[in-house]
């Protein structure tokens, strides 16, 4: 093991990290002020990459042009999906809300296998294999875009909710429902703007990834996962567990394919950190408040 | 009444025509029926829809060119047996077609369905030709009197892949010596890296590594990091499509200049060429068939298929449509639908040369059904295409190696 592999490694898994970190952010944020577990947001990923695919094939539009766009789209996709198919089992048992966003993501596949087949597709921008050498670690210019661009959003989005009144109405709603209904406080709008703003969150990353990721129906599935695991780690709820999270298990999982005896045993070392943690923190590194 | 006139005056025809054709015992009435079995429905429907044009091109040539000869002008008729990719359903689809007559079967694709389905042909006395499926265990061992492979063994396409590397490592003065064996972790990769490592230790090569992966990895880096530090002078990869895609691109970008040895699968799919690019130049992979080889016929084969499916043909519909070929050869000889006359006929199949598009000189038939010639080739993505360049008897263009480094 030398330590040029063991660098590269490291800034691997932190750039992943970036990413993984911005899909949990919109997933805690929207059970933090929802109390909804989005399973269909791996799905909103691969519809952000298709958004940004066919801008490109059909318009000629830059990915990271796309990606500002995608920001007014994706959150109000959204704010749709909110008023329309999540507020009417908002007070349905969590079975039910689970089912729903469970269907809502067999649907999201399905639509795309529909409409862009299931053949995998990739965005070949002239600059996608573009490389920096730092002391012989090979770093990807789109890579560090994309991570960069993920923390500047998860970061935006923390300031956000902690210094405009709209911040604030959104965790006086996750903290105490009722009370904030009881003090005037529009709830249901509230929970648009909440799972507008999640899956703008998840849309933005997947637009970033698509300069160095293929594009395929099922691609959001790992994602939904990770996401789950990144989110819960961090304290379901919590945006700054939530991009620790994602930066923790970035680097776990690099540090996995590496270490352990075969890199598909890469995800053992994931969940046994994963469930060493949950040991000894239940409630997850930064325990239940959406600050 | 029209109707009914109609018909008594076609079968008053076809009566005098067979009346009128005193030379053999098959009449022009008389189709011959032809079992095809492959996965139409179901999760590989794609890849058994597309086999299936192979023999109906096949089908539709002879009997526009006027049936089989030796029978009257006789027409082939396929009758399809859906599978869905299940060997259950496989076994009842290939009992089916017994009862329904037919001369021959022809399938399935899978092995884990031609296994079985030709037990139930063996036992019906039913001849069956294998166009795909690979598996050594079809052929091997069972004794059967009716199975006839003219696909390649399993076991070929690693012994065919590492040859090669010897070969063009020798040929060009850079010889491979360490080669680093890297698959996906399911059965398809665990089951295909062990017959390359054994291949590679036959002809000397050193495997410095065996690298597991998981096919579903959202990022590689690690592993392709190593792979630039242990230097081997080639990488064999078994990998999908997504996987394939997405080393090829961690190569570029961390600099790895190892040439890329990719086995079927996700290195052949066009999909391959297009989600790459120019990266995807210079890359090899084993292959069953391409139109480009040096057999007369193949180029326009491919160009027929092409302009009747609109989608290019591929090594598999090569196959399929060799196989049909290869029973209108035996019915000619045989000079008979009959099943045991048929298998007989079948059991003595020497086609050779261009009569042969597959990519080595005869198929005949072993006792074990086995046709032993067999031959896979390697192909070489060279200017976003893929280039047959090996065998060097049959392959279309010269293997560019040693492979230049990432631009």
């Amino acid at each position: 093991m030398n330590s040029i592999v063991l660098g590269q490694t490291i800034v691997s898994g932190l750039l992943l990290g970036g990413i993984f970190a911005l899909v949990a952010v919109g997933l805690t944020l929207i059970f933090g002020v929802m109390r909804i577990l989005n399973f269909a947001h791996g799905d909103f990923l691969m519809l952000g990459m298709y958004f940004a695919f066919l801008l490109s094939v059909l318009f000629g539009i830059d990915p990271y042009v796309s990606a500002l766009l995608s920001l007014p789209v994706f959150f109000a996709l959204g704010w749709a999906i909110q008023s329309f198919l999540i507020r009417p089992v908002l007070q349905a048992p969590e079975s039910i809300q689970i089912l729903l966003t469970v269907g809502l993501s067999l649907l999201l596949q399905n639509l795309a296998l529909f409409l862009f087949s299931p053949d995998f597709q990739s965005l070949r921008v002239s600059y996608g294999g573009n490389t920096a050498t730092i002391f012989g670690v090979s770093v990807s210019y789109v890579r560090v875009v994309a991570s960069v661009v993920a923390v500047a959003a998860s970061a935006g989005l923390f300031f956000f909710l902690r210094g405009t009144d709209v911040g604030k109405a959104l965790r006086a709603c996750a903290e105490e429902r009722l009370g904030a209904m009881a003090v005037g406080l529009n709830v249901d709008r509230m929970y648009n703007v909440a799972f507008g703003l999640g899956i703008a969150c998840v849309g933005l990353a997947g637009v970033l990834m698509t300069p160095f990721f293929y594009i395929a129906p099922q691609v959001g599935l790992p994602f939904t996962l990770t996401a789950f695991v990144v989110a819960v780690l961090g304290g379901l709820g919590s945006l700054p567990g939530a991009l620790i999270g994602g930066f923790v298990i970035g680097l776990i999982e690099s540090l996995g394919e590496l270490f352990m005896p075969s890199p598909s045993m890469k995800q053992i070392a994931t969940f046994a950190v994963f469930l060493v943690i949950l040991l000894l923190r239940p409630q997850g590194l930064f325990g239940g408040k959406l600050t | 009444m029209l109707r009914q006139a109609l018909l008594a005056g076609t079968a008053l025809v076809t009566l005098a025509l067979v009346a009128l054709n005193p030379s053999g015992p098959a009449s022009a009435a008389d189709d011959v029926k032809v079992g095809i079995l492959l996965p139409l429905s179901g999760p590989v429907a794609p890849i058994g829809q597309n086999n299936r044009r192979g023999h109906a091109l096949a089908i539709d040539e002879i009997n526009a060119a006027g049936g089989i000869k030796a029978l009257g002008g006789a027409k082939l008729v396929m009758i399809d047996g859906d599978t869905q990719g299940n060997p259950k359903v496989g076994i009842q689809e290939t009992e089916k077609l017994v009862t329904q007559n037919v001369s021959a079967i022809l399938g399935a694709y899978q092995s884990n369905v031609t296994f079985p389905s030709t037990q139930v042909a063996e036992k019906a006395a039913v001849p069956y030709i294998d166009p795909v499926a690979i598996a050594d265990t079809i052929t091997e061992g069972r004794n059967f009197k009716y199975t006839f492979k003219v696909a390649p063994k399993a076991s070929w396409y690693a012994r065919d892949q590492l040859k090669f590397m010897k070969w063009v490592g020798e040929k060009s003065g850079k010889p491979i010596k360490r080669v680093v064996l890297m698959y996906e972790d399911t059965l398809f990769g665990q089951s295909t890296s062990k017959g390359q490592e054994a291949s590679a230790k036959e002809l000397g090569m050193e495997v410095v590594e065996k690298i597991a992966y998981p096919a579903e990895s959202p990022d590689m880096t690690p592993t392709i990091s190593r792979i630039k530090q242990i230097a081997p002078d080639a990488l064999v990869l078994v990998s999908y499509i997504a996987d394939a895609v997405l080393i090829t691109k961690t190569m570029k970008e961390l600099g790895v200049n190892v040439p890329i040895m990719g086995t079927s699968a996700g290195h052949i799919d066009p999909a391959y060429i297009t989600n790459l690019g120019q990266l995807a130049e210079n890359s090899f992979t084993v292959g069953e068939w391409n139109p480009d080889l040096k057999k007369k016929g193949a180029a326009e084969i491919a160009a027929r298929f092409q302009a009747k499916f609109g989608v290019p043909m591929n090594g598999h519909a090569a196959e399929t449509y060799m196989s049909t070929m290869v029973l209108v050869d035996a019915l000619e000889r045989a000079g008979s639908a009959d099943r045991a006359k048929l298998r007989e006929a079948l059991a003595k199949t020497n086609i050779c040369g261009d009569s042969n598009i597959l990519p080595y000189n005869c198929i005949r038939f072993e006792e074990s059904g086995q046709s032993p010639e067999g031959q896979l080739v390697m192909l070489q993505v060279q200017n976003g295409k893929f280039v047959s360049v090996w065998p060097p008897e049959v392959a279309a263009a010269a293997p560019v190696f040693p492979v230049p480094a990432w631009k």
